[in-house]
C-alpha cells in the first residue's frame, strides 16, 4: 500500500477557508541599524493564514518578509504605530521585526492563524534572488 | 506532453479565497502629485504585480490629504468624485477590492504614500483595465 500521501501545497485553497490554528508569540524587535541582518526573524512552524500584529513598545515597529524588506532599504516595510494593532490575510512562513527607532527597542505581540500546509511547501518571499532578477515585488 | 497550462483568470474564486501574498511600498518623499486645482493636476499610478485580494493606503503627508482611486479621472475628480479620502498621516481601511492598479493624487501639494496589499496569483495581464472611460462608453460606473 502507497503511504506517500500528497501534501497540501502553497495553493491549497481549502486551507485558507478553515479557520487558522492559533499561534501566539511575543517577540523583542532590535535597535534599528544599518545591517538587514540585524532584524530578528520569527518563523511559523506552517504558513500563515492570517497575521494580527501588536506593537506594545514605546516606538514604531518595522515589519517585513524578508530581512532587506523589514531593515528598510527598499522601503518594503509595514510601520506600526506604537499602542497599533494591524490585521492582515498574508500568507507567509517568516516575518522580520526591527524597531523604527536606533535607540529604543520595541516588543510586540504576534498572533497568527495556521493553516496545515508546512512550511518547506511555501517558497522563500524574496526580492532578491541570486541571479539578480527579483522574483517577489513589494517584499524587499 | 502539453504545458500550456490554464490561467487563473480575473474570476477565479479560489485565488481569492487563499490568503493574500505579502506586498508592500512606498513612494519617496514628495512621489505623489497634486492632483487638484488650477495647472496641470496629475496622479500617481502604481501598477501591482498580481491582482489583488485586498490593499491599505497609508498618509505618509503629515499635513496633506491624500486621495485613492482606480483611475486617473476618478481622483482628479474631473468629471465625478471616484475617490478615497485618507486623513493627513491616516490609514486606509483594509479594502477588500480587486485591482491591478491604483492612482494616487495629494491634496494642495505634493505627498507620500505606502502601499501594503495582499496579492492573488492571477496575473496582472489577465485583469481587464477598470475605467469609467472607454470611447465615450461608461465601462465600469464608480470608477471615473
Amino acid at each position: 500500500m502507497s503511504l506517500n500521501y500528497p501534501k497540501s501545497g502553497p495553493n491549497d485553497t481549502p486551507q485558507y477557508q478553515m479557520s487558522g490554528v492559533p499561534h501566539i508569540t511575543r517577540a523583542l524587535a532590535p535597535l534599528k541599524t544599518s545591517d538587514p541582518s540585524d532584524c530578528v526573524k520569527v518563523s511559523f512552524p506552517f504558513v500563515t493564514r492570517n497575521l494580527t500584529i501588536t506593537n506594545g513598545g514605546a516606538v514604531s515597529l518595522r515589519v517585513g518578509f524578508s530581512a532587506n524588506g523589514a531593515h528598510g532599504g527598499s522601503s518594503n516595510a509595514i510601520v506600526i504605530a506604537s499602542g497599533q494593532t494591524v490585521t492582515y490575510s498574508f500568507r507567509c512562513k517568516d516575518l522580520f521585526l526591527m524597531s523604527d527607532n536606533g535607540s529604543t527597542t520595541c516588543a510586540c505581540l504576534i498572533v497568527a492563524g495556521l493553516t496545515t500546509i508546512k512550511r518547506t511547501e511555501f517558497p522563500i518571499l524574496t526580492g532578491s534572488v541570486v541571479d539578480g532578477a527579483s522574483s517577489f515585488e513589494g517584499i524587499g | 506532453m502539453a504545458l500550456n497550462h490554464p490561467k487563473a483568470g480575473p474570476n477565479s474564486v479560489p485565488a481569492y479565497i487563499m490568503s493574500g501574498v505579502p506586498y508592500v511600498t512606498q513612494s519617496v518623499s514628495g512621489e505623489v502629485p497634486r492632483c487638484d486645482g488650477g495647472g496641470s493636476p496629475s496622479t500617481l499610478k502604481h501598477s501591482f504585480p498580481f491582482v489583488t485580494k485586498f490593499f491599505q493606503v497609508e498618509n505618509l503627508s503629515s499635513t496633506r490629504v491624500l486621495r485613492v482611486g482606480f483611475s486617473d479621472l476618478g481622483v482628479k475628480g474631473s468629471v465625478t468624485n471616484n475617490f478615497i479620502e485618507i486623513a493627513a498621516s491616516g490609514k486606509s481601511e483594509v479594502f477588500e477590492l480587486r485591482c491591478k492598479e491604483i492612482f494616487l493624487g495629494s491634496v494642495a501639494g505634493t505627498g507620500a504614500a505606502r502601499i501594503v496589499a495582499g496579492l492573488t496569483t492571477i496575473q496582472q495581464g489577465e485583469f481587464p483595465i477598470l475605467t469609467g472611460s472607454v470611447d465615450g462608453i461608461t465601462a465600469f460606473e464608480g470608477v471615473g
